[in-house]
């Protein structure tokens, strides 16, 4: 498939519908997904209504794929091949999509339709990709990308991974997928079509719509990713598909026309009409990157690195109890430094040493000493040779 | 004599380590200070990690360190370096989410790689794909029963580990990143700001609930020791790396009791242990307990739906026992107590020993009336205390 300047970007659109499918037929999409309720997350199709409706989206030259997304464990994963075999028997799709990865083993042995792996969950790295890619092997595979990876990032893998690539461009944003039925609790909570949604005073989003079905429960952000104005961008640097699932299939329409001839103009009117905020998420930067290294205080990881020993008791004006560590070794006469929890590094020399029985002696190498106080220093304090 | 599962206790820290391997763990699992999901937790530096391993071993229980973050490119370097150097440890194996950190690890050492559960696998054929990746074992989702479990380790001829205790997600492990857009932490490497126990506003047009919908109970399976001991489960977790040393203690001692119990016995341990037992889990801060999925998918009955200050607990952890000699205990007091006080000492082995607080004196060998954590106080050396036990008193 050819990347990159010069190539397409190929919009996918999801049909729940005969008639949602006639609508993006006229607007030049090439593959449609096609969702069965019992297989995919949020599929509104029967087994029949969806191989019809991939029969007919076959026969107006299109691509059927078919979307087996939810994860099982074995007793539903059992089920859910009986039902999924009498599907891929007739033969009306042309690739299957999974994101579990019992799904994906299973399709490799008992399947040679060409295979999407969804790795929107994790897959943060190119080694990782790259490793999945290798496992598609020759069948005309494709990865569905996570919506966190950065534009910097995505770009290192379109060059390097050697497989066609997808991206979500515009549609939900899933936060949250559980197994169970949360919100069977509450009688007078509707929740089947996102009608619900969730506000918690510990945070400054609100507005969480949540979608509680036979698959599960799932919590969404309160907008929606949008990355059609970067499309130019994504098919230069080599990401060949992009997915859409805008709130119906009108915004699916107008994103498609769209993207046939794309204009701020024409994008800043989609944006105005579109029901739900939309945001770029992490596209430019992934702000979990941010705080992420302040959970540590390094200063303090150094000196645990380097610690012969911990304060672990002090009693005022009097001593302090030290747990020696492995290799550490108090010696009255001897120079050493306490670094205090709040980064504070306070020289002393040991003139007197005591053990936990209160016996004198010159030097220790376990256990538990006591030694003089030493102003500034509490309990969590670090012991650190003074050469340190 | 039954087989019996190997019993795998959290490590937080140094600390937790030793009081895991002496209150009975076969196995503890420790992160070192980077690749871990639990960014927050003290967790062990390059030195403590080889201590760990060298206290561990001579005890006959092994370690298992933590790299399971879905790391980023730039998460794995110095990623190789630090498996070559718990190699060099003689570290057991590791334990990764992520098919990168997998394939890194491959190249630069051969410690055993368990999958874990971050990784969600649910069913025979993932534990299939895994095991052709290059995992020794499977620390499967928590959302599979024993009976599934058991499927999946004769489908796949893969070892199986299974949560026994602690808390537990709603979701499934690694597919929550609520924290990631509210609060810009990533969940997945050790930042998750736990989002689902918050309480929240559900609404439906004009109709309104309030509740702590998304959190779980806590997961409980002493009950079921047998149906674990006959699926063949090879391993049961405790979850827990950030929680305290009474936690960690007392969960540790239970199931290893009524682990060995049913190993000598082969069936149910009498009704009179078992009791304690379940009181014994009681002693720490919990929220409700459920069976989870162990024995089928958890329904509506699982979830918490308080806030978190209403845990419920019967002990306070009062201090760890920091030394003992000819005469006295050295405790490392964690909480304040009084003279007076009956506090119980938790021995490695067998019943809380109650002990009245008749004399309590400083470090350094001043009367007391009070103790207060940040402090050694000396007690009255009592029978079959020992370093490490945990001391507590009743709330």
């Amino acid at each position: 498939m050819e990347r990159g300047e010069g190539a397409m970007l190929n919009p996918i659109v999801v049909a729940h519908s005969k008639n949602q499918f006639k609508e993006v037929l006229r607007d030049g999409a090439k593959e449609v997904i096609v969702a069965p309720r019992e297989l995919s997350r949020f599929g509104r199709l029967s087994l029949t209504q969806s191989m019809e409706l991939a029969k007919e989206i076959k026969a107006h030259g299109m691509r059927p794929l078919l979307q087996w997304d939810i994860l099982m464990t074995e007793t539903v994963f059992r089920q859910k091949v009986l039902q999924l075999r009498p599907l891929l028997e007739e033969k009306c799709f042309s690739a299957l999509r999974v994101q579990d990865p019992g799904a994906l083993g299973w399709a490799l042995e008992e399947t040679d339709l060409p295979l999407h792996w969804i790795a929107e969950t994790g897959n943060h790295n190119l080694k990782g990709l790259d490793a999945w890619a290798r496992l598609l092997g020759k069948r005309g595979g494709r990865l569905v990308l996570s919506f966190q990876l950065p534009r910097e990032r995505l770009e290192t893998y379109a060059k390097k991974l050697p497989i066609p690539l997808e991206l979500l461009g515009l549609g939900p944003i899933l936060l949250f997928y559980s197994p169970r039925s949360l919100l069977k609790n509450f009688d007078s909570i509707r929740a089947s079509e996102g009608m619900v949604t969730a506000s918690s005073e510990e945070s400054a989003h609100k507005g969480f719509p949540v979608i509680s079905n036979d698959h599960g429960s799932f919590l969404f952000h309160q907008k929606h990713l949008g990355l059609l104005e970067h499309a130019r961008q994504l098919q230069k640097m080599g990401i060949t598909h992009l997915r859409l699932e805008g709130p119906d299939p009108s915004f699916d329409t107008k994103a498609l026309r769209w993207l046939k001839h794309p204009d701020p103009k024409g994008w800043e009117e989609l944006r105005a009409s579109y029901p739900k905020g939309l945001i770029c998420g992490f596209y430019r930067r992934n702000k979990s990157d941010v705080l992420f290294p302040k959970l540590k205080n390094e200063r303090l990881e150094r000196a645990r690195e380097r610690a012969l020993g911990e304060v672990i008791g002090v009693e005022k004006g009097a001593f302090l109890g030290i747990r020696l560590r492995p290799g550490g070794h108090l010696e009255v006469g001897g120079h050493y430094l306490i670094q205090t929890p709040e980064g504070k590094s306070i020289p002393f020399t040991l003139h007197t040493l005591k053990c936990a029985d209160l016996s004198e002696v010159i030097s220790l190498s376990e256990g538990t000493g006591l030694i003089g106080p030493i102003k500034g220093v509490g309990p969590g304090g670090l012991l650190l040779g003074a050469t340190v | 004599m039954s087989q019996i599962p190997e019993l795998l206790s959290p490590a937080g820290s140094l600390e937790k380590l030793k009081m895991a391997v002496l209150y009975g763990a076969d196995a503890v699992y420790a992160a070192g200070p980077d690749f871990g999901l639990r960014a927050g937790c003290q967790n062990l530096t390059r030195d403590e990690l080889l201590e760990g391993v060298e206290f561990a071993h001579r005890r006959g229980a092994k370690v298992f360190v933590t790299v399971n973050g879905f790391l980023h490119d730039g998460d794995l370097v110095g990623l190789g370096e630090f498996c070559r150097f718990l190699e060099s440890i003689g570290a057991d194996a590791l334990i990764c989410s992520d098919l990168g950190v997998i394939e890194t690890i491959r190249l630069d050492c051969t410690l055993p790689i368990h999958l874990s559960t971050q990784a969600s696998c649910l069913n025979s054929w993932a534990a299939k794909l895994w095991k052709g990746l290059g995992v020794t074992r499977l620390i499967l989702g928590r959302e599979v029963s024993l009976d599934e479990a058991r499927t999946i380790k004769e489908e796949s001829g893969l070892p199986v580990e299974v949560f026994i205790h602690g808390s537990l997600c709603s979701s499934y492990s690694g597919h929550c990143v609520i924290s990631n857009y509210t609060a810009g932490r990533d969940s997945n490497r050790g930042g998750c700001a736990h989002s689902c126990r918050f309480s929240y506003a559900l609404e439906d047009g004009d109709q309104r609930a309030r509740s702590f919908f998304m959190s779980s109970k806590d997961l409980q399976g002493l009950s079921l020791l047998g149906r674990v001991v006959k699926a063949g489960i090879d391993s049961i977790k405790i979850e827990g790396r950030m929680k305290g040393p009474l936690y960690g203690a007392t969960v540790t001692k239970v199931y290893r009791e009524a682990l060995d119990a049913w190993g000598t016995l082969g069936r149910a341990p009498r009704q009179d242990l078992a009791e304690r037992w379940e009181e014994e889990l009681q002693t720490f801060s919990h929220r409700d307990y459920s069976t989870g999925s162990l024995l089928g998918p958890a329904g509506p009955d699982s979830v918490h739906g308080h806030r978190e200050e209403l845990r419920q607990r019967t002990h306070d952890v009062l201090g760890v026992v920091a030394e003992v000699t000819e005469t006295d205990v050295l405790v490392e007091v964690k909480n304040p107590f009084s003279l007076g006080r009956e506090v119980e000492i938790l021995p490695f082995r067998g019943a809380a020993i109650p002990q009245p607080i008749a004399s309590m004196k400083s470090m350094g060998g001043k009367d007391l009336m009070r103790a207060l954590p940040g402090s050694l106080v000396r007690l009255s050396r009592m029978e079959g205390v020992e370093r490490w036990n945990v001391v507590r008193g009743r709330c």
